[in-house]
């Protein structure tokens, strides 16, 4: 395939292909991406689910000690009582207005071990009054605030504690809430490895504590050491300070939806846009081939009328110059209409031997046939042939001839060329002397041909080697341009 | 609509005319007092060791039965269960379900890595499904105790009913390495579950299982710590712990002592003199028929001389009772002279 053929078709195949896939790429990796923030957002509500439901709990906590406390009596029996039957509390203090202790009351020895313990754990809270500190607000105020309601952190070795308290009239009611029977409640409330959701999909959900150690996981995979969450929701609130939900999901669970996207939805439409262009090129060669082929059947219907012309040409070119030899010093009038006939069978020949020539070149038959002659005979002859049309033109040879010396040369096509040449000068040039000049030197012959016409433009200069090329395409112009 | 209503009525009446109620408590607690060693006279006082004695027996007149019972067996797959003990667990597992009645209700969670509720709870007599759900058992993975027992004590709440004693038992052979796992935290779980009417009972399977742990749970969560040192031997403390349960008859049995007029006492495991009160409260923890729970503590008095008849002790037991899940009290007022005392006060 000819140079020009491959870069027709890069051009109008390979680089539309090329970018078509280029873009098919790009709009399969915006969809991934799109996907993939869809799918992070879907396991982000879910966690966001999983939350609220957390938070429902605490509210739900919440509101069964406020029920508890509201009113409650101060009787260390029914306290007593409470922290011995309630599953969330594990030991209670009460406060004054004063700040004084009320509740267990140590001076006589009736607080259990239990309590004891609580209140030595927590001395740093009830009898420096953080807790009132943080009720009575900014402002100092002693009020107490019914609303103030809330939690308390502390930590008693590495273990995190929290203290609900709750003003309740003139009251100050500190509750050690069992956080970790909270946390037994918040994973009894949450899936397992065998009820979890489909919107799983392979991950792993993982309640991570402050530490960032796994308290609790589902899911049905296996949570891999290496992997970072996808996604991942805090619960600030208390009682579970600082503690994270987290989504794991498989590496392949958001390519998954890549490729598919990909299969779907981009894959066909470029399948379909290349199949078309290559269709579509399959098209323009066979109809390339088409015309070559009739174009190559024209040149050869030309080249066989010119070789069916050649023969009864030369036969007329012959007996005219007969003729015109026999009619030479007789008649001038019939001279003269010979020589006419002689100059235009010759043209009319010359035209025949170039549509030949550029045929043979045409199938890459041109050949160069090399033969001992000398140039100057050849510019002689072809100047003979050419003679009556020049002078009929106003042309006049100036001739400097020296290349004398016989040299290896195809004749025909030197004579060949040097006539088209002068056919151009007749043409273009007339009633102007045209020069030629031929020279030997270091075994190279030149021939200089120069005539005084217009000249060819800088920019045309290469093209006039190219078969057919005019450079003007007026009618009056020259007719044989080669 | 009428004529519907009273009918309705009508029947209401009879059936609790012909289905009386059953009675509340049928096994009749009994405390004794007794003394342990003879009269001391310390420097500035004077004390008498003795002991309370708790017994349940069965009352005459009717036998309740032993309590419906609400179970989860809490089942360790983690990857140390593989093999043997695992194979064990199964069959200690279909020999405890045929120990069942069909009206008692059973599930089964197992943990390793993640936590997996295998059998929610349904009815024993449901045996095909236990089966198919004792089957599926599988070992591999690490080991997340404290999300199984809350699991565990989740299902047991959904369907915890107050005729129903409702009951954990936990199966392990290694340590807990996902999630708290001390044994106070652990400890304080029980404690709250324990309030929450679920008790506790552990199972620790070969000799790598946290002993410490196990002990604590069960004394924390009023049920009982066995060891099975070979996976043969599960099935026997399995069919060991469900025969437990069914003796089950007073769950946290809290017994008070009220002393007399310049009168107090001090429990013996106390460690000095400043722990005398004028009132004892000891948490006793379950009570089984047949099987009696003793209590001992120092009386100690700076008078000479008690008036015979005059009240020495009051002894107050509260408890739940595990077919009703109501709390119940029994009192018993100890008079001087004890019988069996000879030597005066």
């Amino acid at each position: 395939m000819k140079p020009r053929l491959w870069f027709s078709f890069s051009l109008l195949v390979v680089l539309p292909i090329a970018a078509l896939c280029f873009l098919g790429v790009e709009l399969a990796q915006d969809e991934a991406t799109v996907l993939r923030t869809q799918y992070r957002n879907l396991f982000l509500e879910h966690l966001r689910t999983y939350k609220r439901g957390i938070e429902e709990l605490v509210r739900t906590r919440e509101s069964e000690l406020d029920a508890l406390l509201r009113g409650m009596p101060t009787e260390p029996e029914t306290l007593h009582a409470l922290t011995r039957e309630n599953g969330y509390i594990e030991a209670i203090f009460v406060l004054d207005e004063q700040g004084r202790l009320v509740y267990p009351d140590l001076k006589v020895g009736a607080a259990g071990e239990e309590e004891r313990r609580f209140l030595e754990r927590t001395a740093n809270i009830w009898s420096k009054r953080d807790i009132w500190f943080r009720l009575q607000g900014a402002d100092g105020q002693t009020e107490f605030d019914s609303k103030a309601a809330g939690w308390y952190k502390y930590y008693w070795g590495n273990e995190i504690r929290t203290l609900y308290f709750r003003p309740a009239g003139a009251l100050l009611f500190g509750v050690e809430f069992n956080r970790i029977r909270f946390l037994a409640d918040v994973i009894g409330q949450l899936p397992d490895q065998l009820t979890s959701d489909t919107v799983v999909d392979g991950g792993v959900v993982v309640l991570q504590d402050d530490n960032r150690d796994v308290i609790y996981q589902w899911g049905p995979a296996t949570l891999s050491p290496h992997l970072q969450p996808t996604v991942a929701v805090p619960l600030l609130n208390p009682p579970l300070y600082g503690w994270r939900l987290l989504y794991y999901a498989p590496p392949n669970v958001l390519e998954r939806p890549i490729s598919d996207s990909v299969l779907f939805s981009v894959v066909p439409g470029v399948a379909f846009l290349i199949l078309t262009l290559v269709l579509l090129a399959v098209y323009f060669y066979r109809e390339q081939n088409r015309e070559l082929r009739e174009a190559s059947q024209r040149v050869n219907f030309v080249n066989q009328v010119s070789h069916e012309l050649k023969t009864p040409l030369t036969n007329i070119r012959m007996y005219a110059e007969l003729l015109e030899d026999e009619l030479a010093d007789t008649d001038d009038r019939a001279e003269r209409y010979v020589g006419i006939i002689v100059s235009e069978s010759q043209r009319l020949s010359r035209l025949i031997a170039n549509i030949l020539s550029f045929a043979r070149h045409q199938r890459e038959q041109l050949s160069v046939r090399k033969a001992p002659a000398v140039v100057d005979d050849v510019v002689r002859q072809t100047l003979d042939q050419f003679a009556p049309s020049l002078a009929a033109a106003g042309v006049s040879p100036q001739l400097d001839l020296s290349a004398g010396a016989t040299v290896r040369v195809d004749a025909d096509a030197l004579g060949q060329m040097l006539g088209n040449l002068l056919s151009n000068v007749e043409k273009y040039a007339a009633g102007r002397p045209v020069d030629l000049m031929t020279r030997q030197a270091g075994g190279v012959t030149t021939l200089t041909v120069r005539d005084h016409g217009p000249g060819i433009p800088k920019a045309a200069r290469a093209k006039v080697f190219e078969p057919f090329h005019r450079l003007s395409n007026a009618l009056s112009d020259g007719v044989t341009g080669t | 609509m009428h004529r519907f209503s009273i009918g309705k009525c009508a029947l209401f009446f009879l059936l609790a005319v012909w289905f009386p109620s059953a009675p509340a408590f049928a096994n009749q607690v009994e405390l004794s007092l007794k003394t342990l060693a003879p009269f001391r006279s310390l420097e500035k006082e004077q004390a008498l060791p003795l002991e309370i004695g708790i017994s349940l027996t069965q009352a005459e007149g009717g036998h309740p039965g032993p309590p419906r019972l609400n179970l989860c067996f809490l089942i360790d797959t983690s990857a140390s269960m593989e093999g043997a003990p695992l194979l064990g667990t199964k069959v200690a597992l279909r020999a405890a379900i045929a120990q069942l009645r069909p009206d008692d209700v059973v599930c089964i969670v197992s943990f390793s890595s993640m936590v997996a509720t295998i059998l929610p709870p349904v009815l024993v007599k449901e045996r095909v499904r236990i089966e198919q759900a004792i089957d599926t058992l599988t070992a591999g993975g690490g080991t997340a105790l404290f999300a199984g027992l809350a699991k565990g004590a989740e299902q047991l709440r959904r369907h915890a009913h107050e005729e129903r004693l409702s009951h954990l038992v936990l199966l392990s052979d290694s340590h807990a390495d996902i999630g708290p796992n001390s044994p106070a935290q652990l400890g304080r779980l029980s404690v709250s579950l324990r309030k929450s009417g679920i008790g506790i009972s552990t199972i620790g399977v070969g000799d790598s299982f946290n002993a410490e742990l196990m002990l604590e749970l069960a004394r924390t969560g009023g049920g009982r710590s066995y060891a099975a040192a070979t996976p043969e031997g599960i099935a026997s403390v399995i069919q060991s712990e469900v025969e437990a349960l069914f003796r089950t008859g007073a769950i946290d049995f809290e017994l008070t002592l009220n002393f007399g007029d310049s009168t107090f006492g001090s429990l013996v495991a106390a460690e000095s003199a400043a722990a005398a009160s004028s009132a004892l409260t000891v948490a006793v923890g379950t009570l089984q028929v047949g099987k009696a729970e003793k209590v001992g503590f120092l009386l100690r008095r700076d008078q000479k001389h008690f008036e015979p008849g005059g009240v020495l002790v009051e002894a107050i037991g509260t408890f739940r009772n595990p077919r009703t899940g109501r709390l119940e009290e029994v009192k018993t007022m100890f008079h001087y002279p004890l019988s069996g005392t000879t030597e005066p006060f």
